[in-house]
């Protein structure tokens, strides 16, 4: 008997209504009706059924069309994660590593996400600096167009799955002759797994090579140490530096180190400049170094070999026969013989030339001087570097001839793209029967390659770093990996036959390796956790290997006497190409030029002693196209006028020009790899002495450059005036159409100076100030005093000769501040929205001038011109001295930015970030179905302190408000008043030199207070009486009197 | 007007006409079927209206970054175009207050016309503050009343806030000044009027029935309102100026801004006036009420006026290079030679040296080349503010953000837009209006008909002669 029923038939068991209740959706009319139609024919619905489907349409009618909200899945955690507080970032010490690249880092993580990353302070390689590159390693992370599932073919077999792959893979493995290609590769871990690879088959070989590499050096290096290495150096313990091209500041082996090092002997405290170094570059075309240098000799490219024998026969003896084609870097490299003389274990000789003779020369010389473990060390050499080129040249010749069975292609190699047989290797892949690409990021060479294993993002894996002899450092995970991607430590392992974690096999391999090679600690578990918390460990070093060879100048580069050389260069940004498809980079100005989302051709341009200026085949606008021929090779390219650029030689980047990335990096610039060539030696040569530029052949129409002007105070010599020297900038281009741009030298913008007229100079900047305030006290209000004498008063200190430009500030900003990208058209229309910009200027002599950089932000004025002209207040002034924007507040009239003297505000022209509702005004600078920053994965780096700005507001930077804000709030809570160097600002941890400091102005005690009283230090048009709260310190250069570096 | 007229002075009314003929003649126009060239002009009017609506739909919708402004220059066309409309917008109130106290008896044939230019063509500035801003869906925080935000208020301090004060202070008595005037003539279209027509007058009119008490309260408030009407006149453009002087930006921050802006913003108003009044008068035939007198009087302004801008151009020159800072020294130099020195070109040669060939009364007298002479120095006053606005900020204080500026179509388009919205208005208001004020022009008929002053008074028989015709042709 039932014991509930709901009827009679219920309760009777009446054999339809069983029947029915088996069936689940019996209260359904309608869809019993469907169902059942021809079984069971009801009556048609009645009269409520009908008011019931009139309801619940009109209900659904009313919902659907006016809530049609986007449906956001939020899960919250079951158990929540010890680490995880939401809104309390965690920091892991880590490293950022591509190919030769490292930079020691902290990473920010705010509920499970890395958004940041900050430099190591503890590091003794960086010391807390970063790169631009690593600041734009988060955004890497969330790339949409990273590969994000394993799929592979093998015959007529298509896989998706690791465990097939792994299958067929060790099938094929065992198959015969397994070739590795590889960038630098700096795990020892990896290394490890490789030798086991290596035992477990017969016939295994690993090739690493750089696509812009030190080959030469490592050989010569080999040669002359034994040990195929590229040397450690200091250039904090260095008085003078002779450089041939090497962009050691920027992109040459370790910058971030170097810079750290070098700016420590350009910062000088008070009126003293004895202990500055001083920095002599050689070179054809304004590299970024060489921007830096205190003097810049002008030589050929292929005079490169030439004056590297004459200095070596100088310093150490001999003679090199031939001349250089400027005699004034003739007389320059006897002089810089004898300073060098002079300067014994404490100069350095260096050269980025990628010649075995040459870097046999440079080795000569640094020995003869005593610098080798005085300034260079082969104890502690580097591992940044250890591509031979030649290996590359015979790889391709095995799978030319089918000799490869199995190709694996590791990391960000790319040969198909990054090497100058890049086309023959497209062809070849196909003669190897398993080609794998192991890679975080599709390329041209994984597009060919017939398996592709997705690898995770640094900060998503396990893996461990030796950048330099003693030096470990490791890399954390700090997410979840995002794809089903596996460390390549971990496939090599499978493919030896011993698979297991990356983890495990990183902390066997320590405990093997490394661990004993330290005294400190007596147990591996203590040694690992200081490592995973200092994100290093530092371990004895080698001792120095003897010498053993005796170099010659026999194989060096002789001059070509062509009519046009072309230099090629490393792009800060994109770097060897691996770096293209990041848009914070693309967009990071290059220092030098400018440029943003574009390679361009450099080309010279000489005073005529006259009225102008004459630039190279009569190109006059920059953006110009013209054709450029290298051989057989002929590209298109646009062109800068560029200061310092020798007359005979052009230059361009490497790096850009990419197919087979994202949709960010695709056809951004045009590439010059096919054009490089080889030489005996089989290393690849960085100029080219065939080189044609044609004539305009059209107009880049997007072409983007932030900055227009470029000279501040470039004097030349006025031959119609008898030769007395006279301001370029006024007198070049006075004339009616092309502009007046004079009126620069005296403008209280640039305070420079050379170190012998130091004092001179700290006089007339004292004097000067001194009339400024004088007239900034004859106000109306006499009883307006200080407003913000009370509490905090937030300001800033940058030291102009510390600053070398390399824009880690500015994309640490974009990181911090959630910048957007607007793309090359929105910057070519001036809509770039960096809050911090850095201006670069040339001044003195026109043909050989000195750059000074000054990073520009909003200088928080105190009589702030922007504020009283908002009509509704948005833009104010906080007690602490702070100018503040309230976006919510904010109407757009831009009258604040037309009013700002520092042109630093930015307004939302279109709606950048996708904060809006309404997508009509979102940019979407890379053509993409999803707008660039709409994409749920890229939103994924912004920074949840701070505001996402909408289309119509202006911003500007607001020296990071957020970690003031988290300052104040960690010392309140444990009660302590806030010290001087609690709050950093973003620019400020990312800066490699320290140039920028951030602090209190009214703690007298603050380094920023102490700064600012610095006699050099001076406040940008302080005659407007804005009142600025960034100090800036005068540029110091340490020119040698006796060089004359003008060309012959 | 019962003040003793000179009998050398040239009459101002001609054709002989009575009362009657005066009201028939200024009636006709709103009483006739729109001519041909009306409804083809209207048509014309209201499709590059609707162009300039399409163009600032495409802003609203797309956002200022369909604009051409950019990082350093954060104002061009539109700010430009606002403060063009606005000079024009000042002939009105010159004419009808200051004129008015100095009892200059010929502004009464074209006063009525000024003064709806005025109104048409500050709605048409007014339209720029509004759109030009990146979020015109809160310009309602530009106005102070208690909110709850707070409450938050605007910020006195700043230019644009007196600026929106100015302007709408300026804007409402205007349109009581004009509206006032208009009251009298409406009451005359009522009473001839019949059926739905003599409806709408009536509304408009205000119950206005002519008694001595009704013109004892028009003259008080038309005084009243000249009473505060002359000081906006000085006062609209000097807070307009503001906006530029009161800033840090060399070639901005200049004390001559006021005056010099005033004189620019009559002088430009004028032009206008006569630009309008010279097609107005032909084609709506009234050539006996807006004579060849009046065109000579106000080239005599345009004269004046812009010999006043050239001194003030002239000025800044002299004071950029006497004050020894190289920033100001900067600015006009590259005023004259830099990059928009064409812009620089165009407002000398439009502004100061044309307008001298009015010290010659030939020239003055001259019907087709005072009307080209009234467009040049409306192009030119363009340029002024162009050459004021963009050109300033191209080049300011940092090189390193020196940047250039071209429009985009939506800028330009909005720019014509405005031309529309201004034309259509006044074509309806040709067709709804007298355009010249009646009541007006009938108390000064007894001193200045040509049957009672100047030459023809004395040859009251002899059939009058289009003289301005024989010189036009």
């Amino acid at each position: 008997m039932n014991q509930a029923w709901i009827s009679p038939e219920d309760l009777n068991r009446d054999p339809e209504l069983v029947n029915d209740a088996q069936r689940e959706f019996y209260e359904l009319p309608i869809l019993n009706d469907v169902a059942t139609a021809d079984q069971k024919p009801q009556a048609a619905p009645g009269r409520r059924d009908f008011l019931k489907y009139l309801g619940f349409s009109l209900g659904a009618a009313t919902v659907a069309a006016a809530c049609e909200t986007p449906v956001r899945k939020a899960l919250p955690y079951v158990v929540k994660p010890d680490s995880i507080v939401p809104g309390v970032a965690t920091y892991y010490a880590s490293s950022i590593v591509r190919g030769g690249d490292f930079c020691p880092v902290i990473v920010k993580t705010r509920e499970g996400r890395p958004i940041k990353v900050e430099g190591n302070t503890m590091s003794p390689l960086s010391e807390g600096g970063t790169s631009a590159r690593a600041q734009a390693s988060v955004l890497d992370l969330y790339d949409v167009a990273r590969l994000r599932e394993p799929s592979g073919t093998m015959g007529d077999q298509t896989m998706s799955t690791w465990d097939d792959l792994d299958a067929a893979i060790a099938k094929q493995l065992a198959g015969g002759a397994i070739r590795i290609l590889t960038h630098t590769e700096m795990s020892p871990s990896v290394h490890k797994a490789l030798a086991m690879l290596s035992a477990k088959y017969s016939d295994v070989e690993v090739i690493t090579y750089d696509p812009i590499s030190s080959s030469a050096t490592l050989q010569a290096n080999s040669e002359a140490f034994g040990t195929a290495a590229m040397p450690g150096y200091h250039f904090d313990k260095a008085d003078l530096v002779v450089n041939f091209g090497a962009d050691f500041l920027g992109t040459w082996l370790s910058p971030v180190e170097f810079a750290n090092q070098w700016a420590k002997r350009r910062k000088i405290a008070g009126k003293e400049g004895k202990d500055m170094s001083r920095l002599i570059q050689l070179e054809s075309n304004m590299s970024y170094t060489g921007s830096n240098a205190d003097q810049r000799v002008l030589i050929k490219p292929s005079e490169q070999g030439l004056a590297i024998a004459k200095l070596h026969a100088a310093v150490v003896g001999g003679n090199a026969s031939g001349t250089l084609s400027n005699a004034k870097a003739e007389e320059a490299i006897q002089v810089l013989a004898d300073d060098l003389k002079s300067s014994q274990g404490k100069s350095i000789v260096l050269s980025d030339s990628n010649n075995r003779a040459e870097q046999a020369l440079i080795i000569a010389i640094n020995r003869a001087l005593g610098n080798y473990e005085a300034t260079i060390s082969m104890a502690a050499p580097s591992l940044q570097r250890q591509g031979i080129d030649a290996d590359v040249v015979s790889l391709l010749q095995d799978m030319q001839a089918g000799r490869v069975n199995t190709l694996i292609i590791c990391g960000d190699a790319n040969p198909v793209y990054d090497t100058p047989e890049g086309a023959a290797f497209a062809e070849a892949i196909a003669n190897v029967s398993c080609s794998i690409a192991c890679t975080s990021m599709p390329s041209e060479t994984q597009e060919l390659c017939k398996i592709t294993l997705p690898t995770p993002h640094a900060l998503e894996t396990w893996s461990d770093v030796n950048p330099k002899a003693g030096h470990y450092a490791i890399v954390q995970p700090t997410i979840h990996p995002l794809f089903n991607t596996r460390p390549l430590l971990e496939t090599i392992l499978g493919m030896a036959g011993a698979p297991e974690s990356s983890y495990d096999f990183i902390m066997s391999t320590w405990e093997a390796d490394v661990f004993p090679q330290q005294n400190k600690y007596a147990s591996f578990q203590a040694f690992w956790d200081s490592t995973l918390h200092d994100g290093f460990a530092l371990v004895g070093g080698q001792a120095l290997p003897e010498a053993v060879s005796v170099p010659t100048s026999a194989g060096v580069t002789r001059p070509a006497g062509t009519e046009l050389e072309i230099a090629y260069y490393e792009a800060m940004g994109v770097g060897n190409g691996s770096y293209a498809n990041n848009p914070w980079l693309q967009e990071m100005p290059d220092p030098v030029t400018r440029v943003v989302w574009d390679n361009v051709l450099h080309i010279p341009l000489a005073w005529n002693g006259r009225n102008d200026f004459e630039y190279f085949q009569g190109l006059d606008e920059d953006g110009d196209l013209v054709n450029l021929t290298i051989g057989e090779s002929a590209t298109k390219l646009p062109i800068v006028r560029q200061f310092g650029q020798m007359q005979g030689t052009v230059a361009a980047a490497l790096g850009y020009g990419r197919t087979g990335t994202g949709k960010a990096g695709n056809n951004v610039g045009a590439s010059l790899y096919p054009a490089l060539s080889r030489d005996a030696d089989g290393n690849v040569m960085y100029f080219a002495t065939d080189a044609s530029v044609s004539r305009k052949v059209g107009h880049d129409d997007d072409f983007a450059s932030v900055q227009h002007h470029h000279t501040m105070g470039v004097t030349g010599k006025d031959e119609t005036q008898g030769g007395e020297t006279i301001n370029v900038d006024e007198k070049a281009v006075m004339t009616l159409g092309n502009g007046y741009q004079g009126g620069l030298t005296k403008r209280s913008i640039l305070r420079q100076t050379n170190v012998d007229h130091l004092e001179e100079a700290i006089d007339h900047l004292k004097h000067e100030r001194e009339h400024h305030q004088h007239l900034n006290e004859q106000t109306l209000y006499p009883d307006r005093t200080d407003f913000y004498g009370l509490g905090h008063h937030w300001g800033m200190s940058v030291d102009l000769s510390a600053c070398i430009g390399c824009g880690a500030c500015q994309v640490a900003c974009m990181a911090e501040n959630n910048v957007p990208i607007v793309g090359k058209r929105e910057v070519m229309r001036h809509h770039e929205m960096t809050w911090m910009r850095i201006d670069r200027y040339y001044y003195g002599d026109v043909e050989s001038p000195n750059v000074v950089y000054q990073p520009m932000m909003c200088q928080h004025c105190d009589n702030a011109p922007c504020e009283n002209v908002c009509p509704v207040a948005a833009t104010n002034h906080s007690a602490e001295g702070l100018n503040q924007m309230a976006y919510n507040r904010c109407v757009g009239t831009r009258y604040c930015a037309n009013n700002c003297p520092y042109k630093v505000r930015r307004f939302n022209w279109l709606d950048y970030n996708t904060a809006d509702l309404f997508p009509a005004n979102e940019n979407d600078p890379f053509d993409e179905a999803t707008p660039y920053y709409a994409d749920n994965l890229t939103r994924m780096v912004l920074n949840p302190d701070v505001t996402v700005r909408s289309r119509g507001v202006i911003e500007k930077c607001s020296m990071c408000v957020q970690r003031i804000q988290e300052g104040k709030l960690r010392a309140k809570a444990e009660r302590r008043a806030l010290a001087d160097g609690d709050i950093k600002t973003a620019c400020q941890t990312a800066c490699p030199t320290g140039a920028i400091v951030f602090g209190d102005t009214n703690d007298p005690k603050s380094e920023v207070s102490k700064l600012n009283k610095d006699d050099k230090s001076y406040y940008v048009l302080e005659e407007t009486n804005v009142r600025s709260s960034v100090g800036y310190l005068m540029k110091v250069t340490n020119r040698s009197e006796a060089i004359n570096t003008t060309e012959a | 007007m019962s003040a003793v007229v000179s009998p050398i002075r040239d009459p101002l009314i001609t054709g002989h006409k009575d009362y009657h003929q005066i009201t028939e003649d200024i009636c006709a126009p709103s009483e006739r079927t729109p001519s041909v060239a009306w409804v083809v002009s209207f048509l014309i009017a209201v499709s590059v209206l609707a162009v300039g609506v399409f163009c600032i739909l495409w802003t609203i919708w797309f956002g200022i970054g369909t604009w051409n402004l950019n990082r350093t220059i954060g104002w061009g066309w539109d700010i430009t175009n606002f403060v063009w409309w606005i000079g024009i917008g000042h002939a009105g109130t010159l004419i009808s207050a200051i004129l008015l106290l100095f009892r200059q008896k010929w502004r009464t044939g074209v006063n009525r016309a000024a003064e709806a230019m005025t109104i048409f063509a500050v709605l048409c500035a007014a339209l720029f503050p509004g759109i030009h801003v990146g979020r015109m869906w809160v310009v309602f925080f530009f106005f102070p009343y208690p909110n709850t935000r707070g409450p938050l208020w605007v910020n006195f301090n700043s230019p644009l806030l007196w600026d929106l004060f100015a302007i709408s202070t300026y804007f409402t008595v205007s349109l009581l000044f004009w509206y006032t005037g208009l009251v009298p003539d409406f009451a005359t279209l009522r009473d001839r009027a019949t059926g739905l027509r003599k409806r709408f007058y009536n509304f408009l009119s205000f119950g206005w029935t002519g008694a001595a008490k009704h013109w004892q309260r028009f003259e008080s408030l038309s005084l009243v309102l000249a009473g505060i009407a002359t000081p906006l006149v000085l006062s609209v453009h000097t807070i307009v100026s503001f906006d530029f002087a009161t800033s840090v930006i060399p070639g901005w921050h200049t004390t001559i801004f006021p005056p010099y802006f005033v004189a620019g913003a009559i002088f430009s108003g004028f032009a206008m006036v006569l630009t309008l009044m010279i097609i107005t008068r032909k084609v709506l035939k009234l050539e006996d009420y807006i004579t060849v007198e009046h065109i000579d009087s106000m080239n005599k302004v345009i004269l004046l006026t812009g010999t006043i801008v050239g001194v003030a151009y002239l000025t800044e020159l002299f004071i950029a290079w006497y004050s020894g800072y190289i920033y100001e020294q900067y600015a006009f130099l590259n005023r004259v030679k830099g990059v928009y020195w064409w812009a620089y070109v165009g407002m000398m040669s439009c502004n100061v040296l044309s307008p001298q060939i009015f010290w010659f009364r030939k020239f003055r007298r001259n019907i087709a080349l005072t009307f080209f002479m009234s467009i040049f120095v409306n192009i030119g006053m363009w340029f002024e503010r162009f050459v004021i606005i963009p050109t300033t900020l191209a080049r300011d204080y940092l090189p390193s953000s020196w940047s250039y500026y071209v429009p985009t179509w939506v800028e330009i388009g909005i720019f014509i837009g405005t031309l529309g919205i201004f034309f259509t208005l006044y074509l309806i208001f040709t067709r709804v209006a007298p355009v010249v004020a009646i009541a007006e022009v009938k108390s000064i008929l007894k001193t200045s008909g040509d049957q009672y002053a100047g030459e023809h008074a004395k040859h009251a028989h002899k059939p009058h002669s289009h003289e301005e015709e024989s010189v036009a042709h």
